[in-house]
């Protein structure tokens, strides 16, 4: 400043005069601007326009509906007429069990990717244009009547005795031929028994009754849709009432799997040797010790002779001490044993034979006579797939066929290799495909007419134990698709098949009735499906249809979700069937009928027994006394140089044939033991692994010969060393935006041999190929040192009864600065068994539907920006040297991931007394609640991370994206194109409607976790004021959480721990439970109870 | 001197104006009086308030006033769940079959029945998407006495409306406004009165 110029006027300090006008008007703008903003948004609110009598709103007495997905009975829960839930059917006595796939059906209910109505899809000319339904029906039946024989229809297997009965007409009365093809049917275990029985009415175990179970590959746990784990858990308790010993499991297999993991033994056998070592066992009962009734007969002892059991266990690089002690529990446990095979080995050439060993050891074992089966199937276990697919292929290629219709098959997709299918369907003048979706078989087809998801359509199925039930549907169709039932129904009836006829013309009645606009009664159905199927029950219930005693049978039947062949029969099998661990009338809070609110009381037996006589008798149970010749050819000695490696393909535990192959959650839901989400790898025992020099991820070539294949390479623990293993059901290419693409198609690498699909015990050499393919795993850590890292409780039965504290041993903590907290009332709190825990990862799957947790596709796995609340970690055990290991194992030591001792542990917020998260939150978003609840208020957060970083248990999750919600801005998504792939993900309509409406789908930057499922809590406390109950301590059952909703062996127990005599409570006092990171003085609401081996030969 | 500093001035300014407008706005009175208008112009006076019985020119004693009609028989599940959930138009036609079909808004009404669509209300007491009130648990709560929570009785120990306590005398209004703040405060107010000791629990009403 020039000194000399004095007159310049005073300055204010900082601000003059004409600043502080100009900054007080921005202010007052600002000002103006945001109070001009702070209208509440006008919101309309659209009423019904005439609401049906029963609906109440909210959770309500929330409508449940039993229906059938893919021939196992379910439960789904409705909201407004949308199907936001599929959960176990709570009655369900037929023994089927749901898969992962099941609970997330939803998805694929509402997949956007569906063909939204009959397409013209003008194969090689041109791209697909709409049609109709109009335009195709009538053209699929002219065209039906010409064709005669020449014409064929190619299904998935057929469940439903309604739909068999649908295409038997029609082939009665046009000559059309019925091909089926099931892609995953090893048939192993049809072929060995009509060899030694004559016929493969292969009755189900009965697992829960026996003590000893050995599995020759069995993968009962990685296919749960025959039920077995439910039965299995049963028993898999040490503290069994009653003195019934805790069973044991003894697993041979050559892949590691979740069965395997829930074994109690393992031993390793690759699958090629997996019959010649059944059969020295056998050898050793029958041979060695003269047991059963199989030693006297010569032709057995004959053919079991070639199979003494210290060449075999040289051949197969085992102890032969190892296969003795097995021997050895099995004889001592006769009458008690059971042997079971199946599973992906079974798909290997000695299938046939595992399964004539396992026969063999289970009539020594008088498994048979001890009743550890039920009663025989009521049809034959299906066979010649395979066979007949090869031949179609044949006779489409010499241009024998006219017509081909393919409903529920996708041969161009999954058919063995080399691939010939798609090649044969161009030689065929017209197909018609009724898949769901442009997949790709109906890409090369001249029409689609999509068929309507099982949720949308009438259907039935048969069920084990004599049991049917109905596929009512829960929803009207998304789309313009119909039932496959409807259309071959309608076909049916176009071609003169008069149950058919008959069915179509009472729909047209029904569609000529119009309801009173004012009137409740809802119009009738006018499926033709519907009048087909109630026909068909109405000669099943042996009743008239226009009676009204045939109206309350059915309206039974669609209440209790099933019906039993006679009421002896339904008596015996609800006798036998073990108690769900989930009663009825917790697990769902009031199951409300389809019409009306009528409790579900008044069940099948009740229902059977008005119906009267039944016209179905249930086949009697199978003893067989002896294993015909036939069967005992499959025994072949083993070759003399098998394999150096041998390939079995195995399918992924999501996503099985694929079908389901456009559902995010499917394909983010990690597998339990590779835990890897968004594609698989190549399997490859660890020690082979490091020899290769591979890294997880690394690219490598599998190559058998016929095809080759190039997948990311996995180091599986507890893999033969001579066995690799690929996923199947991956790598589809026309599914639809969100699988598309992902993984690799193992299908081609199957190859047909004597009828059979071998997709196992395969020839293959694999290659180190150039490049890497990042592996989206879910979680880091592999092995776990207990000494130091006492996460997991277990221990062997032996320690737990010397001292049931066994294996909760914790670390010494140090006193606690924290005043305790105080919970007058309720306070809610878990129990999770890990005895009973098989791994599955149901809970998972059903916690994602109930919470509206989003998919964040593979790049948010890879980031580590998984979001579900429910995990379940997956560790190895290392076993101690000398009380301690040296050093930190994560990466796994050979010595521990060959022979893994594998744990799984759910892994959710443990709503710890004293969270370290609430004490770090500086916007106080968490905090604990008077019952015990750490609760998280999302429109508090802001999203500081500050908790998950605080989190001892990584289970609080971020909102990095606004994954619910669709960016619609071209600039956003050119900067981060994921953004694109989350509104794929998460946002297409109508996927939206899966949303749970009583929980806040969460935006970005807010924290989530796991809330107890506090929607669920609220419901029953405000039930229990509605209901004029005391809400202090709500009884045990009036909360299940979707967790324990979903699992099926009862491993979780939620409940108010002060409730007086509360089921939780008694687990956390249990000398079992162990609560986590006890030393660091969090004081979690979840307990752990050990994990015990049942080591007790 | 002002030339380097202005924008610091205009960004403190501009952050205390948010500050002061998120504050203001999270403290103020936005919702109390809020009035929309209706597609349908449905007078509670006329349907819920109390008879007005008049001579009309011809001398009968005729009702102008309303016809007491109690909230639960449009609104009906209060009781029931959590909403207490708007009529549908299949309500309003119980009884406009026959009545009123003189009448403008009635007979606009009708439209909507005819031609099947629902009217799109505008909902009044609009609380944020985060907030799960249960009207269920209000109406109903009871006491360890087994009493009522909510007063069934005004100051005088008149009987009144249940739901008066909170949406106020909708009966006497010919378009409904809002009548208490319907903010967090409020609603606390209520929860942290000793005689209710209701829970403050935050999952209470976020999840």
């Amino acid at each position: 400043m020039n000194p000399n110029v004095t007159s310049a006027p005073p300055e204010a300090p900082g601000l003059d005069r004409r600043e502080f006008l100009r900054l007080s008007g921005t202010l007052a703008a600002a000002g103006a601007l945001a109070s001009a903003g702070c209208q509440p948004p006008m919101e309309p609110t659209i009423p019904f326009h005439d609401m049906p009598e029963s609906l109440v709103d909210g959770l309500g007495p929330a409508r449940f509906f039993h229906t059938v997905i893919d021939g196992t009975p379910v439960l789904v829960r409705t909201r407004e007429g949308r199907p936001i839930l599929v959960t176990p059917s709570p009655n369900d006595v037929s023994g089927r069990g749901l898969s992962v796939r099941h609970h997330a059906a939803l998805i694929d209910l509402y997949d956007p990717d569906r063909a939204h109505g009959p397409t013209s899809v003008r194969r090689g000319g041109g791209a697909p244009v709409s049609s109709s339904w109009a335009a195709i029906g009538p053209d699929l039946a002219s065209r039906l009547k010409a064709a005669g024989a020449k014409a064929v229809l190619l299904t998935g297997p057929v469940g439903s005795p309604a739909l068999a009965a649908a295409i038997a007409a029609l082939t009665a009365q046009t000559g059309l031929r019925h091909v089926v093809w099931s892609p995953l049917e090893s048939e192993a275990q049809a072929v060995a028994w009509k060899a030694a029985l004559g016929a493969a009415r292969v009755p189900r175990p009965r697992i829960d009754k026996a003590n000893l179970i050995v599995g020759l590959g069995a993968e009962f746990l990685d296919r749960p849709d025959d039920g077995l784990e439910r039965e299995f858990a049963v028993r898999r308790s040490p503290d069994q009432p009653d003195g019934v010993p805790m069973s044991r499991f003894v697993q041979l297999e050559g892949r590691l799997t979740v069965t395997g993991a829930n074994a109690d033994r393992r031993i390793r056998v690759r699958d090629s040797h997996l019959a010649p070592v059944a059969a020295a066992i056998a050898r050793e009962l029958v041979v060695g010790r003269k047991l059963g009734p199989l030693a006297a007969d010569a032709a057995v002892v004959a053919a079991l002779e070639p199979f003494a059991i210290d060449a075999v266990a040289k051949q197969a690089g085992l102890d032969a001490q190892v296969l003795k002690a097995v021997a050895d529990e099995l004889a001592a446990a006769a009458g008690k044993a059971l042997v079971l095979a199946g599973g992906s080995a079974g798909a290997s050439a000695s299938g046939p034979a595992i399964e004539c060993a396992a026969l063999l050891l289970n009539v020594t074992l008088g498994a048979f006579d001890a009743g550890l089966f039920d009663e025989a199937a009521a049809q034959d276990a299906p066979a010649g797939s395979a066979n007949a697919l090869a031949a179609l292929a044949a006779e489409m290629a010499a241009g024998k066929v006219d017509v081909l219709l393919v409903a529920g098959a996708n041969p161009v997709y999954n058919g063995p290799g080399p691939a010939t299918f798609a090649d044969a369907l161009a030689k065929v003048p017209f197909v018609a495909s009724m898949n769901d979706r442009l997949d790709e078989t109906s890409l090369l087809a001249d029409v689609l007419a999509p068929a309507s998801h099982p949720f949308e359509c009438w259907g039935d199925a048969a069920l084990p134990r004599g049991l049917f039930a109905v596929q009512q549907p829960v929803i009207q169709p998304l789309f313009d698709t119909r039932g496959l039932l409807d259309v071959l129904v309608e076909l049916g009836a176009a071609v003169g098949d008069p149950a058919a006829m008959a069915a179509v013309t009472a729909a047209a009645a029904a569609a000529k009735v119009v309801p009173a606009p004012a009137s409740a009664a809802p119009a009738p159905p006018t499926s033709a499906a519907y009048h087909y199927l109630r026909a068909a029950w109405a000669a099943r219930l042996g009743l008239d249809a226009a009676t009204p005693a045939f109206e309350r049978a059915w309206n039974d039947v669609l209440r209790s979700g099933h019906w039993a062949a006679s009421a002896a029969a339904t008596a015996a099998s609800a006798a036998a069937a073990p108690a769900r661990q989930v009663p009825a009338a917790t697990s769902v809070p009031t199951v409300a009928a389809t019409a009306g609110q009528v409790p579900a009381a008044a069940t099948a037996p009740a229902a059977a027994a008005q119906a009267g006589p039944a016209p179905l008798t249930v086949p009697p149970p199978v003893v067989p006394r002896t294993v015909a010749p036939a069967a005992l050819a499959l025994l072949t000695p083993p070759a003399a140089a098998p394999a150096a490696l041998e390939l079995q393909l195995y399918p992924h535990l999501a996503l099985a044939d694929g079908r389901a192959g456009n559902n995010g959650w499917l394909h983010e839901f990690p597998d339990p033991i590779t835990r890897i989400s968004w594609g698989g790898a190549l399997s490859i025992a660890p020690r082979r692994f490091d020899e290769m020099l591979l890294a997880n991820g690394d690219l490598v070539e599998v190559d058998t010969g016929q095809a080759k294949v190039v997948v990311p390479a996995y180091r599986h623990a507890g893999m033969h060393q001579d066995q690799v293993a690929l996923p199947l059901g991956l790598g589809r290419t026309a599914c639809g935006a969100i699988g598309a693409g992902v993984g690799a198609n193992a299908f081609p690498l199957r190859t047909v041999a004597d009828g059979r699909l071998l997709g196992a015990g395969l020839p293959v050499t694999i290659r180190k190929a150039v490049g890497t393919k990042p592996l989206a795993f879910a979680q880091g850590s592999e092995v776990i040192d207990r000494d130091r890292r006492p996460l997991v409780p277990a221990t062997t039965l032996t320690a737990y009864q010397a001292d049931p504290k066994a294996g909760t041993e914790q670390q010494a903590g140090g006193p606690s600065i924290w005043h305790p907290h105080e919970f007058p009332n309720a306070r809610w709190a878990m129990a999770i068994d890990l005895t009973k825990c098989t791994g599955c990862g149901k809970c998972v799957i059903g916690c994602q539907a109930e919470n509206n947790i989003p998919v964040v596709g593979e790049q948010g796995i890879l980031d580590g920006r998984e979001m579900s609340w429910m995990r379940i970690d997956r560790y190895y055990d290392a076993p101690t040297k000398e009380g301690q290991w040296g050093a930190e194992v994560w990466d796994g030591p050979l010595e521990v991931v060959e022979e893994p001792q594998t744990l799984f542990e759910p892994m959710l917020c443990q709503h710890c007394e004293n969270a370290p998260c609430e004490s770090v939150c500086p916007f106080i978003a968490t905090m604990h609640s008077a019952d015990g609840l750490n609760q998280q208020a999302y429109n508090r957060c802001v999203g500081t991370r500050y908790c998950a970083n605080n989190c001892p248990f990584k289970v609080r999750r971020f909102n990095f994206w606004e994954y619910s919600k669709a960016q619609e801005s071209a600039f956003f998504r050119w900067l981060q194109p994921r953004i694109a792939r989350h509104a794929e993900l998460n946002t297409r309509t109508p996927v939206q409607m899966k949303n749970n409406p009583e929980v806040t789908v969460r935006s970005r930057g807010v924290m989530e976790k796991c809330s107890f499922c506090i929607q669920r809590i609220r419901y029953a406390t405000a039930q229990a004021t509605r209901e004029g109950q005391p809400k202090t301590h709500l009884p045990d059952g009036a909360v299940v959480p979707a967790c324990m909703e979903a699992c099926p062996t009862g491993a979780i127990t939620f409940g108010d721990v002060n409730a007086p005599g509360s089921k939780v409570a008694a687990l956390a006092a249990h000398p079992r439970a162990m609560r986590l990171l006890d030393a660091l003085g969090v004081k979690p609401s979840v307990s752990y109870l050990t994990k015990v081996r049942n080591d007790k030969a | 001197m002002n030339g380097r500093r202005r924008p610091v001035y205009i960004l403190a300014v501009l952050a205390l104006a948010i500050a002061t407008g998120t504050l203001g706005y999270a403290f103020s009175n936005v919702r109390q009086g809020y009035e929309p208008r209706q597609p349908i112009l449905f007078r509670h006076t006329r349907m819920a308030g109390p008879p007005v019985m008049q001579a009309n020119e011809k001398g009968e004693q005729v009702n102008v006033g309303g016809y007491n009609i109690p909230c639960v028989y449009c609104h009906t599940m209060p009781y029931k769940g959590r909403h207490s959930t708007v009529p549908s138009t299949a309500v309003c036609m119980n009884c406009h079959t026959n009545v009123g079909l003189n009448r403008e808004w009635v007979l606009r009404m009708k439209d909507y029945w005819d031609r099947g669509e629902p009217i799109a209300w505008v909902k009044v007491h609009d609380m944020p998407d985060f907030v799960y009130y249960d009207h269920s648990a209000h109406v109903l709560a009871k006491n360890a006495e087994g009493k009522l929570m909510l007063p069934v009785t005004d100051a005088e120990g008149k009987p009144i409306n249940v739901c008066e306590n909170c949406h106020g005398k909708v009966e006497l209004m010919d378009i409904v406004a809002v009548q208490n703040p319907f903010n967090m405060q409020w609603c606390l107010d209520c929860h942290r009165k000793p005689e209710t000791k209701a829970s403050t629990d935050c999952v209470t009403c976020h999840r």
